[in-house]
């Protein structure tokens, strides 16, 4: 009798423990798929575009999206870095990506015939580079100064988010183009592989409304746009491209002492850009809401 | 003696696997009800009182509080547009309290007083046959506002109005809103 009663406390005990490991195995499980899950999303977002060359008679390019880590690669073949050029050296004003790829990007306006490339990219502003003649640009180059609302000086870069569109057929999302700003508060950015044609141009940085530039024409070459007379709006606090009492309440959120240094969470609430929040940031914000919602371009 | 009992041995494993799996459901749900815990709860309302004021006008008041005596939640914002429809409505006219037309409702002057109040948005707009009234007010202390008795938030008078019974006043749910001071910053108003 003793002996059945040892032996069933020592099959209970086995059970506990093969329920305790089990538990274990099935959390490391989920968080490998999660690991995987992580590394691929990471992977797929790390795409660039190139005009690839077929070595075909026929269809001598094609354009392509492939890893950031096999550019080198691609270039060495004779590949070109961003869109295709038209057929005969003409510009392709409207002649779609050989392999479009629509996609949602939550921004409005996306059709499903939408033809949509979306560069997550980080854009460093290029250097001023002296045009020789003998090469020969098959992309475009763009560079535009912005302003933004509350900014008159020197002050960090900044990370926008830039969409050129074409009604319903196109749609180019750059999500991380870096702008530097000059003494006066002045912030300029330089894109260098969007197709030429007329798009319709939207900006956004974090902490400001979207604002949306019209017909704007890019050729094969060099342009520059100055849309530094019409500011980026203060006051998009929770990045719903729009500014309401929410916005507000979230910047008092973090208002709770005389001195209110700036960390990784609150740093979208300093428009001045000072290291501190305080209350006179929020003078442009109530400024702009004249009523209770005032919502961005899109 | 001989009689046939129920055998546990057997189902034990099956016993301590269901066992664990309730275990961790309830861990589950004791974290749930932690995070309900630490949101604000939706204690804040804002009312309109409507009375007949002299010179034939109607004093309309908003008032508002934060939270019953025992539960009282500390606010930074209060926002809200208010539907007034009325039979009368091309007559109808947002004045002071002379009679005289205004371009903004008037904010209590208990609030104003504190110099603590911001006021961003004060208008009022007709369409689709009816009045709109917006007010947002901001409270700008480090420490919020917190209040259990109504206290006025702001008044204006309505002239043109046969019968004050004959107004209708509704609250836009989606623009009428009370945030929390504290985080995560949440609506408040409980209607």
């Amino acid at each position: 009798m003793a002996r059945v009663v040892a032996f069933n406390a020592f099959s209970a005990l086995i059970g506990v423990v093969i329920l305790i490991l089990s538990v274990f195995a099935g959390v490391y499980l989920v968080k490998q798929e999660q690991n995987i899950a992580n590394r691929a999303e990471e992977l797929r977002e790390h795409k660039v575009n190139v005009c690839h060359k077929t070595g075909s008679q026929s269809n001598p390019w094609v354009q392509i999206e492939i890893s950031e880590n096999a550019m080198n690669a691609h270039l060495e073949h004779g590949d070109i870095q961003g869109n295709c050029p038209g057929e005969g050296g003409k510009d392709d004003e409207n002649k779609p990506t050989s392999n479009p790829t629509p996609t949602s990007v939550g921004i409005g306006g996306v059709s499903s015939t939408t033809v949509v490339n979306v560069n997550n990219q980080t854009i460093t502003p290029a250097p001023e580079i002296e045009i020789v003649k003998e090469y020969v640009y098959v992309t475009t180059r763009f560079d535009f100064k912005i302003k933004f609302q509350g900014i008159n000086e020197k002050k960090p870069d900044k990370i926008v988010r830039v969409i050129f569109r074409k009604g319903d057929e196109e749609l180019h999302v750059y999500n991380k183009v870096v702008v530097t700003s000059d003494k006066k508060g002045i912030y300029r950015g330089t894109i260098t592989d969007v197709r030429p044609g007329v798009w319709e141009v939207l900006i956004k940085g974090d902490g400001y409304l979207q604002k949306r530039f019209e017909k704007v024409n890019l050729v094969r070459g060099r342009n520059t746009y100055d849309w530094t007379e019409e500011e980026l709006l203060a006051g998009d606090f929770d990045l719903d491209n729009d500014l309401d009492a929410k916005d507000i309440a979230e910047f008092m959120s973090f208002f709770n002492e005389d001195l209110n240094p700036v960390t990784d969470e609150n740093k979208i609430f300093d428009l001045d850009m000072n290291g501190f929040l305080n209350l006179e940031e929020m003078t442009f914000v109530f400024t702009n809401l004249n009523t209770l919602r005032i919502v961005g371009d899109n | 003696m001989g009689g046939k009992g129920f055998r546990l041995g057997k189902y034990k494993l099956i016993i301590l696997f269901f066992i664990g799996v309730l275990g961790l459901v309830f861990l589950g749900r004791r974290n749930y009800f932690a995070s309900l815990a630490l949101t604000p709860a939706s204690t804040g309302d804002v009312r309109v009182f409507a009375e007949n004021s002299t010179g034939n006008l109607t004093k309309v008041e908003l008032r508002f509080k934060t939270g019953p005596e025992n539960s009282t939640e500390t606010i930074s914002t209060i926002a809200f547009r208010l539907k007034i429809s009325s039979d009368n409505l091309p007559d109808l006219k947002v004045t002071d309290d002379k009679g005289n037309e205004v371009f903004g409702i008037s904010p209590s002057q208990e609030l104003v007083d504190t110099g603590n109040w911001e006021f961003p948005v004060n208008r009022f707009e007709e369409k689709d046959g009816n009045l709109f009234v917006e007010l947002a007010a901001v409270y700008k202390d480090k420490n919020g506002y917190k209040t259990s008795d109504y206290k006025t938030l702001a008044t204006f008078y309505l002239s043109g109005v046969d019968d004050k019974n004959l107004l209708d006043f509704e609250f836009d749910k989606e623009m009428t809103e009370m945030f929390s001071k504290r985080r995560p910053v949440t609506d408040i108003w409980g209607n």
